[in-house]
């Protein structure tokens, strides 16, 4: 089996280029309080720390789930809208780091060897991202464990107690989300 | 594109699920199966989970997405040009404590004024339930004042960003304004007793501002004041927040504890007199220039701990000089147009005392209202005597003894100083203990509070509302919780006197309605009894009254649910007497009440009465011009559902196959009403003799339903069909498992109709299995079930007697058995009666045992060709087809007819192969014999 070559040529020119997400004013206002947040941590960890998604989702969705007045189906709903901001708040930070340290140059990585670090290139991030987008049109489910899972770091256990499915559901949901994704970027 | 065609994907979704969940051999075979009878999809599928298999080999996605440290992060998406409710953003005017603040204009242009759009703040979101939001909204909205800027709406939009639009004012602050133009003390009143006004009119209309504070009152250029976000607080935090947990943690800002009143800080109840008291450190600083009891730079801590323990000094203090080393007097003073010691000189006095009084720390101690607060000012404006009396020694004196009781009490000096000295750390480790019991007393208060004021909202509204609020929380959550939402609404209705019978009838059927759904059909009917009983004696039992006929009806519905079909038929024929007798029910009603007794009779094995009933009340609905709609689709789907059991399988599939792709493209698939009408159409597959393609669309309801019950619940009906399609394909232990899955799930939401069904499913699948003892054991465990049973399920229970009589070897016991089945077929519909074929096929199996291959025994195969022919939906590929013709062949066989049997099995083979699969054990038996 050949490997996979990951389009990642994309140049921050590019990637900025592309507009990044829908207008919607819940989303703006999550948008924004993830990247709050995620400064905050930034500025409590200090420099060269990593920073956890799943912390920083956790807070805000644990903010909103606490609530009692928010019953279960509005809060996968929130959480479903949180990951996806998510998902814009981490391709743009990779974006935006991307081009402080290269100056907007260009990688092409295979996903077969260098999965973890392939996954971090803002190029290919934007990619995943651009058809994550489409596949939320086909199968919203589908992209939202993908914004969950991929995105946040959550587990598929948690995906599905915090979604009140089983985890097989979950299990399934994510290999068709990452069969298609695959296909779409191998293509 | 991600798919070339998203319909397609549709198709393969589930049935990528269904392999998915299978070991790579297990899949093959599934795979291999399928080609068979459609290789275009087999391949596709087959393409699918290879690219699956390579992703995973590639780990691709397997690790995380890093979230980089180092980056400051895009523009959040710009908003301009974005619809909220009415108005369309124009420009950010800013970022606030709640949330961003956006000026907007009308989208439909019907004014030309712009307003300011307040998107709040997330973490405010759950706080307010939507409704309560809007709710709340639209009281604030009614407040209408020349200095109160207006909220014109409240809402939540479709995404859930909850958003206020207020009238959009321009100008400065209120403290800022006055230093600007250097207004004097008398001029600073002025404007001041304008904000009085303003917050005079909101508590007349009870409404409580709960965060006055400078950036809140803004005076226009003409200098007309104008307040901000009256009541916004409330509607934020609700009435039972402390403010203080949201003054220290990360929304800070969103109150401000500079004029945070004690009572406030203390989570004690807010009252007008809370707002007098802002007003008072308000006024203080207007005044001075200082705040009445912290430093500046204090520290929020310091600032709690002065606003709850430190007395304000006198207003002429704050302007002496070398007070403080930060303060600068002379400023001040020239702020005001004057002097510093003639500052200090208008502040003694009567101002220093009406300051001193709406500032202090009890609430009942400060100016009762503000317009007696406003009152003291206009009589100092006019020189006349004010009310507000300076602090008295004795005053002073109680205040200290009640701060310091136990130092005073042990008396001495020392003492006192020791203490005062300790007062943080006391002060601290006292607020910990009375936070704490501050919380459970709170608690109580709030869950009795809303009691009271939910009964107020049924006596008051006499609708449902109260429900709503009520339920929402318990929307799709967890069941225990849910139940216990309901058994207080329960308690609160009976404890609650309806001036309007017809409210408790109301709520009383929404709340049998959601313990129906939570599967307690007890407490469900308890209910419906509970109404019926409450309206004896009243208008709504009158003979034209159509509650008593709805209320039958409904009634009737938990009964059928229940499996109690007697007692179901006679609340139906009650409500027939009651509508005969005049009762006026309007259509709708009458459908639904029709649509029942379908049920009813569709359960009692009357299926053309059904079949009748329901394309009759089709027709009404039609001639009332109403064909489109949920209720004609209900009604449909019932039809569909009477016309399968009724063995009429081509009627029933001409009903449902376009029902589902109707209700599949209004609500997709994700309703467990859609799901039962998907289920209809995998019966159908069944019956209609192809077993293996209705155990594919079996996984997919299955999967399905799964996903909507969440929590690994199972849907009985679902689960029953799924065994009988695991039966068909023989593989008995899967099809054992889905009828005991079915079982319980009818045990555990007392669905009693699928209880037998399920039994008498599990006993075939064991015996099937070669497990004779184990099916014995079961089918005695439903030997009272099989006593009350009505006809079609008795029939079912005789021919399971009948198999369980032949795999014991007592043939007498199976020929009494289906000798019994048989008349009562004989004697409601014969050939055509839909269990027929069922309990051919068991004579059948009965007459090999005994190793009867005569005539007789000829005209059994083909009684039972007759029938599957007749249910068949592809005369040339039907499962039934094929088992009915393998046995004409394996009696053939028998008498030695060799040839014939031959071409009997090779005829059973064709038909068999592409229904059952090619390894089915039935397949390979005919294979055996076409030789």
């Amino acid at each position: 089996m050949g490997g996979v070559r990951a389009v990642t040529k994309a140049s921050a020119d590019a990637a900025t280029a592309r507009a990044p997400c829908p207008s919607d004013a819940l989303f703006a206002t999550l948008y924004a309080e993830l990247h709050r947040l995620a400064r905050r941590e930034a500025a409590r960890a200090g420099p060269g720390a990593v920073l956890s998604a799943t912390t920083i989702i956790h807070e805000v969705y644990l903010d909103i789930a606490q609530r009692e007045a928010l019953g279960f189906s509005d809060r996968a709903h929130f959480l479903a809208y949180a990951a996806r901001a998510m998902r814009s708040v981490v391709i743009d930070r990779a974006r935006a780091s991307g081009a402080q340290k290269r100056g907007g140059g260009l990688d092409i990585t295979s996903l077969d060897t260098e999965t973890a670090e392939s996954v971090a290139e803002p190029g290919l991030l934007a990619d995943i991202g651009a058809a994550l987008d489409e596949l939320a049109a086909l199968e919203p489910a589908l992209a939202n464990v993908v914004d969950l899972k991929f995105f946040c770091g959550f587990s598929v256990a948690e995906i599905a107690a915090l979604q009140g499915v089983s985890e097989r559901t979950v299990q399934r949901q994510w290999e068709k989300a990452r069969l298609l994704l695959y296909r779409a970027l191998e293509a | 594109m991600i798919v070339a065609d998203a319909e397609r994907w549709k198709r393969l979704s589930p049935l990528l699920d269904g392999l998915l969940d299978l070991s790579a051999e297990a899949r093959a075979e599934r795979l291999a199966t399928m080609r068979l009878y459609d290789s275009a999809l087999a391949a596709e599928l087959t393409s699918l989970i290879a690219d699956a298999a390579r992703a995973e080999q590639a780990q691709f996605l397997a690790g995380r997405a890093e979230l980089p440290v180092d980056a400051r992060g895009g523009a959040a998406p710009s908003l301009e040009g974005t619809r909220i409710g009415a108005y369309v953003l124009e420009a950010a005017l800013g970022q606030g404590g709640t949330g961003a603040v956006w000026r907007a204009r009308r989208a439909d242009g019907r004014f030309e004024g712009h307003v300011a759009v307040k998107l709040l703040h997330l973490s405010l979101v759950g706080r307010t339930g939507a409704l309560r939001f809007e709710r709340e909204g639209a009281i604030l909205a009614r407040l209408s004042h020349p200095h109160i800027a207006r909220m014109l709406d409240a809402g939540v939009t479709a995404g859930g960003q909850p958003y206020l639009v207020l009238e959009l004012v321009e100008g400065e602050r209120i403290d800022h304004h006055c230093d600007a133009r250097r207004l004097r003390v008398d001029e600073r009143i002025g404007v001041f007793r304008e904000v009085l006004d303003a917050v005079a009119h909101a508590h007349r209309h009870l409404v409580i501002h709960r965060d006055i504070k400078p950036s809140n009152i803004m005076v226009s250029a003409d200098g007309s004041v104008k307040l901000l976000d009256f009541g916004i607080a409330k509607l934020l935090l609700g009435d039972d927040d402390a403010l203080a947990t949201d003054l220290t943690g990360e929304r800070g800002g969103a109150l401000t504890l500079d004029y945070a009143a004690p009572e406030q800080l203390r989570g004690e109840a807010i009252t007008t007199a809370t707002d007098v008291y802002a007003l008072g450190v308000l006024l203080y600083q207007l005044l001075s220039g200082q705040h009445p009891t912290a430093a500046p730079g204090a520290t929020p801590a310091d600032l709690m701990r002065a606003t709850l323990d430190t007395d304000p000094g006198p207003l002429s203090d704050a302007v002496t000089e070398g007070h403080g080393a930060t303060r600068d007097v002379s400023r001040i003073a020239a702020a005001r147009d004057t002097s510093v010691s003639r500052l200090k000189r208008e502040l003694g006095g009567d101002l220093e005392n009406i300051v001193a009084k709406a500032l202090r720390k009890a609430p009942v101690e400060r100016y009762p209202t503000v317009d007696a607060f406003a009152e003291d000012l206009r009589r100092w404006a006019g020189n006349e005597p004010v009310s507000a009396r300076p602090d008295s020694l004795a005053y002073r004196a109680t205040r200290f003894v009640r701060r310091h009781r136990g130092a005073v009490a042990a008396g001495g000096l020392t003492i006192v100083a020791i203490v005062v000295g300790l007062v943080g750390t006391i002060w601290q480790a006292h607020r910990a203990q009375q936070q704490s019991e501050l919380a459970m007393r709170e608690s109580a208060i709030a869950r009795r509070e809303r009691d009271e004021s939910l009964q107020q909202q049924l006596l008051q509204r006499g609708s449902n509302e109260f429900l709503v609020l009520m339920l929402r929380d318990a929307a799709g959550g967890d069941p225990g919780a849910i139940r216990k939402q309901l058994d207080r609404a329960t308690v609160l209705i009976g404890q609650t006197r309806f001036e309007q019978p017809i409210v408790k009838v109301a709520l009383l059927r929404q709340i049998a309605g959601r313990y129906g759904e939570l599967g307690d059909m007890d407490a469900a009917a308890g209910l419906i009894r509970q109404a019926i009983a409450s309206i004896a004696g009243t208008d709504l039992a009158a003979p034209t009254s159509g509650v008593p006929v709805n209320l039958a009806c409904t009634l009737a519905r938990q009964l059928h649910d229940m499996d109690d079909q007697q007692g179901a038929l006679a609340e139906i024929e009650r409500a027939d007497r009651l509508m005969a007798a005049g009762a006026r029910l309007e259509l709708p009603s009458r459908a639904e009440c029709r649509v029942q007794r379908s049920y009813v009779a569709t359960s009692l094995g009357n299926y053309s009465i059904a079949v009748d009933i329901l394309k009759d009340t089709l027709q009404q609905l039609a001639a009332a011009g109403v064909r489109e709609g949920e209720q004609p689709r209900v009604i449909r789907s019932a039809l569909s559902r009477a016309l399968l059991a009724a063995g009429d399988t081509a009627g029933a599939m001409a009903i449902a196959r376009p029902l589902l792709a109707e209700s599949e493209a209004g609500q997709g698939r994700e309703s467990m009403a859609v799901l039962r009408r998907s289920s209809v159409v995998t019966s159908l597959a069944r019956l209609g003799g192809d077993p293996l393609a209705a155990q594919v669309l079996s996984e997919a309801d299955r999967a399905s339903a799964a996903k909507l019950l969440g929590g690994g619940r199972l849907d009985a009906a679902i689960a029953l069909e799924a065994g009988r399609d695991l039966l068909e394909l023989a593989r008995f232990k899967d099809a054992a498992q889905a009828f005991a899955q079915s079982g319980r799930a009818a045990t555990q939401t007392k669905s009693l109709v699928y209880l037998l069904p399920a039994g008498l499913g599990e006993t075939e699948a064991l015996l099937r299995d070669g497990q004779v003892r184990a099916a014995a054991g079961r089918f005695a465990e439903l030997a009272p079930l099989r006593e009350k049973a009505a006809a079609p399920q008795r029939i079912e229970a005789l021919r399971i007697t009948a198999l369980l009589a032949i795999a014991q070897g007592d043939d007498g016991a199976a020929r009494r058995s289906l000798d019994a089945a048989e008349s009562e077929i004989a004697s409601a519909g014969g050939a055509s009666h839909p269990q027929a074929f069922a309990v051919a096929m068991a004579r059948g199996d009965a007459l090999l045992a005994e190793r009867q291959a005569d005539a007789a025994a000829l005209a059994v195969a083909d009684r039972a060709l007759a029938a599957a022919r007749r249910a068949a939906l592809a005369p040339d590929r039907s499962s039934d087809i094929g088992r009915a013709l393998l046995l004409r062949a394996r009696l053939l066989a028998a008498t030695g007819r060799g040839d014939e049997a031959r071409r009997a099995a090779a005829d059973a083979r064709a038909q068999l192969a592409p229904t059952l699969g090619p390894m089915h054990p039935e397949t390979l038996a005919a294979n055996a014999i076409a030789g």
